[in-house]
């Protein structure tokens, strides 16, 4: 269930409401302090009449008093039931005495005497014990004493003659007058209430429209911009205050509204409109990249049948001069169908690894590697016992253009290894490393390798220069590390080594 | 200690006499009011009173603040009482001065008169040269009112009351308050 809360209602009613809460609240305060300024003012009042009756009193009785005549202060005193509101009043002398005393006819007497006793007791007085209850229960000085007590004022007024105090007079009234004003005050409040409220309300609702009016419009306008969604329609603005500006911003954003909507739907046309070309292009890209694609994989086909039959030729090579082989009988002339047999095998064997590869541009050198050495090891019928071949390549791949030349480079120098490093059976290890090389002052661009080629056997020569040798083997190795624009460098140190360093063509 | 010593008892006996007798008059004093006064005090007081509700013109004073003067002629029959009474007391700012006549050939200028019960033989010649002379007299005679005394004692009953000749306070030019006039007989000489 929703629970309705003052601060969910209307702000007509939150104004009416406000206004006649504040009002009201105006209103009883400045009422109840008149009332209570009258009543204090009243009861000063009653005091002050009190003490002129007292004072009248005691003046006629002030030669009773002192000639002791009681039947004159009673006279005197008697006089009071002329006095509505007087109901009791006594005089008494020097001693404190009672001395006359009068009492409204039709009154208790008893009950009057209570009401003195507990007063009395009230305000601190000791009261005379029953037996003398006629004796003043205070000594008083030249100054009035007053009380209100129970709907009654009590007074107790010294009576001075040539500045001694002959006697005291005490009167009690009650205060009905005072009771009487409040109520009828309180009824003529609740009539100027009633009254003032009802002119309040008139010009309430006759006011109020200034602000709630302009207001309620706005809401009524939002609501119909939301139901309608229709951003054209605008609030009327009527006075120039806070709820004007607030009109003026909220046509302000309707307009804004609308100036974008208008630039968005703009902006969405356009987009479509691209958006249909961009397909269409698409469509048109997609088509030629299948072209593209179906002819690069004829290409691709073709260049691989390219590989296979250029190794199938060198394979073809390579079996004649095998064949040639198993006829010679001279040891000079075998050896060299045997190296050309290792360099048409050599070449043979990277056609071969091309076909057979993803890449048809790249070979990959580890693999290729030791393919080539364990032809050649088979070849020169070295088993695994004499020599260890160590290679130490990782994740190097050349093109076919440095492919070859280094191929053939490290068949010349490790069938040179295997034919003369090693003899009567020598043991030995032959290590092949080729890596980046981490040289810094590397020209261009283009990676740069060192392949070094060494053998822990007996060692070239001492009076063999490898450059200007006339051997195929080293002259072919000059040759190709040429083609390759490297260079060349022999450490005699332990064994061989060769240290070629090139950069990929 | 020998209380058998006559001597000691006798100085005792008179200590505690002199004892009470010294505690008893402030005592007495102090409950003066309490006590029932003498019928002497009480025509005291009233004569005291009396003044209280008298006024004299102006010219019999020298100045607003000179005594009020009140003789007694011959007997005094309120002896230190009336002094006592008095002492530091004033009317309308006039302190009291007690003057005291032994003979008529005593008499000087006052403003009240008092003429006692015992004094019928002056009564006359007293009375005759104030007629018509602002000096409130008092009397206590019973021929006092008819032979020209403006106020007498009276006993009613078993109070003391007064009498007012209202012709004789006419003549005088003293004016009596009417608070007084109420509470006594009121006579024409």
């Amino acid at each position: 269930m929703k629970k309705y809360s003052l601060k969910d209602i209307s702000i007509k009613q939150k104004l009416i409401l406000i206004i006649l809460s504040i009002s009201v609240l105006a209103l009883l305060l400045a009422c109840l302090s008149f009332i209570l300024f009258d009543q204090i003012r009243f009861k000063k009042k009653m005091v002050q009449e009190m003490e002129i009756i007292a004072d009248i009193i005691g003046n006629n009785c002030e030669a009773a008093l002192l000639f002791s005549i009681k039947m004159d202060a009673q006279e005197t005193i008697s006089s009071l039931k002329a006095h509505k509101h007087i109901v009791t009043a006594s005089v008494y002398d020097t001693s404190n005495q009672e001395f006359a005393r009068y009492l409204k006819p039709d009154l208790n007497p008893d009950e009057m005497d209570q009401i003195y006793r507990q007063a009395m007791q009230k305000f601190g007085y000791s009261l005379p014990s029953p037996a003398n209850s006629t004796l003043l229960p205070f000594s008083m000085d030249k100054k009035n004493i007053h009380f209100f007590f129970q709907g009654y004022l009590m007074l107790f007024h010294p009576i001075i003659l040539d500045n001694e105090k002959i006697g005291v007079v005490y009167l009690q009234s009650n205060t009905e007058e005072l009771s009487q004003r409040f109520h009828q005050f309180i009824q003529i409040i609740g009539i100027i209430l009633i009254g003032t409220l009802l002119i309040i309300l008139l010009l309430i609702a006759r006011f109020q429209r200034l602000i709630s009016g302009p207001i309620l419009h706005l809401t009524q306008t939002a609501r119909a911009v939301t139901n309608k969604k229709d951003y054209s329609i605008r609030a009327v603005k009527k006075y120039n205050d806070e709820i004007g500006f607030l009109i003026d911003n909220f046509n302000n954003m309707l307009t804004l509204i609308e100036d974008r909507d208008t630039a968005l739907s703009h902006i969405s046309d356009e987009v479509q409109k691209k958006a249909g070309q961009l397909k269409k292009e698409l469509r048109q890209r997609k088509r030629v990249e299948k072209e593209i694609k179906g002819s690069l994989n004829e290409k691709e086909i073709l260049l691989q049948e390219i590989h296979h039959r250029v190794k199938n030729n060198l394979q073809i090579i390579s079996s004649l001069l095998n064949l040639q082989i198993k006829n010679i009988k001279e040891e000079s002339t075998l050896a060299l169908f045997r190296d050309c047999h290792n360099r048409v095998r050599t070449m043979a064997l990277i056609h071969e690894q091309l076909y057979q590869s993803h890449d048809l541009t790249k070979i990959d050198f580890e693999e290729y590697t030791k393919n080539l050495t364990r032809h050649l090891f088979s070849i020169y019928h070295k088993t695994i016992n004499h020599v260890i071949l160590k290679i130490v390549i990782k994740d190097i791949s050349f093109n076919i253009d440095t492919a070859i030349p280094c191929g053939l480079v490290i068949n010349e120098l490790i069938s040179n290894s295997l034919k003369y490093a090693f003899p009567e059976n020598r043991r030995g290890q032959i290590t092949i490393t080729l890596k980046k090389s981490s040289d810094s002052k590397t020209k261009g661009k283009k990676q740069g390798y060192d392949l070094i080629v060494s053998d822990n056997g007996i060692g070239l020569p001492n009076n063999l220069n490898y450059r200007t040798v006339e051997s195929l083997g080293l002259k072919l190795v000059n040759i190709l590390v040429k083609q390759l624009n490297g260079s060349i460098k022999l450490s005699r140190k332990q064994g061989t080594s060769f240290k070629i360093t090139f950069q990929e063509s | 200690m020998s209380l058998n010593n006559s001597y000691n008892k006798t100085a005792i006996v008179i200590s505690l006499l002199l004892i009470i007798v010294i505690f008893h008059f402030p005592i007495y004093g102090l409950n003066k009011q309490d006590s029932i006064p003498t019928e002497y005090e009480v025509r005291a007081a009233f004569l005291f009173n009396f003044i209280k509700f008298v006024e004299w013109p102006e010219e019999v004073f020298k100045d607003s603040l000179s005594p009020i003067i009140l003789g007694i002629i011959g007997h005094d029959p309120f002896g230190k009482s009336i002094d006592t009474m008095i002492k530091d007391r004033t009317i309308q700012s006039r302190k009291i001065i007690i003057k005291r006549f032994p003979g008529i050939e005593d008499y000087e200028q006052c403003h009240v008169l008092y003429v006692g019960f015992n004094e019928k033989r002056y009564q006359v010649a007293v009375l005759k040269p104030l007629e018509g002379t602002p000096v409130l007299t008092v009397g206590d005679l019973d021929d006092f009112i008819r032979l020209g005394g403006m106020i007498n004692f009276i006993i009613t009953g078993n109070q003391v009351g007064f009498e007012i000749n209202l012709d004789a306070v006419e003549k005088s030019r003293l004016e009596i308050s009417a608070k007084l006039l109420k509470l006594a007989r009121l006579k024409h000489d």
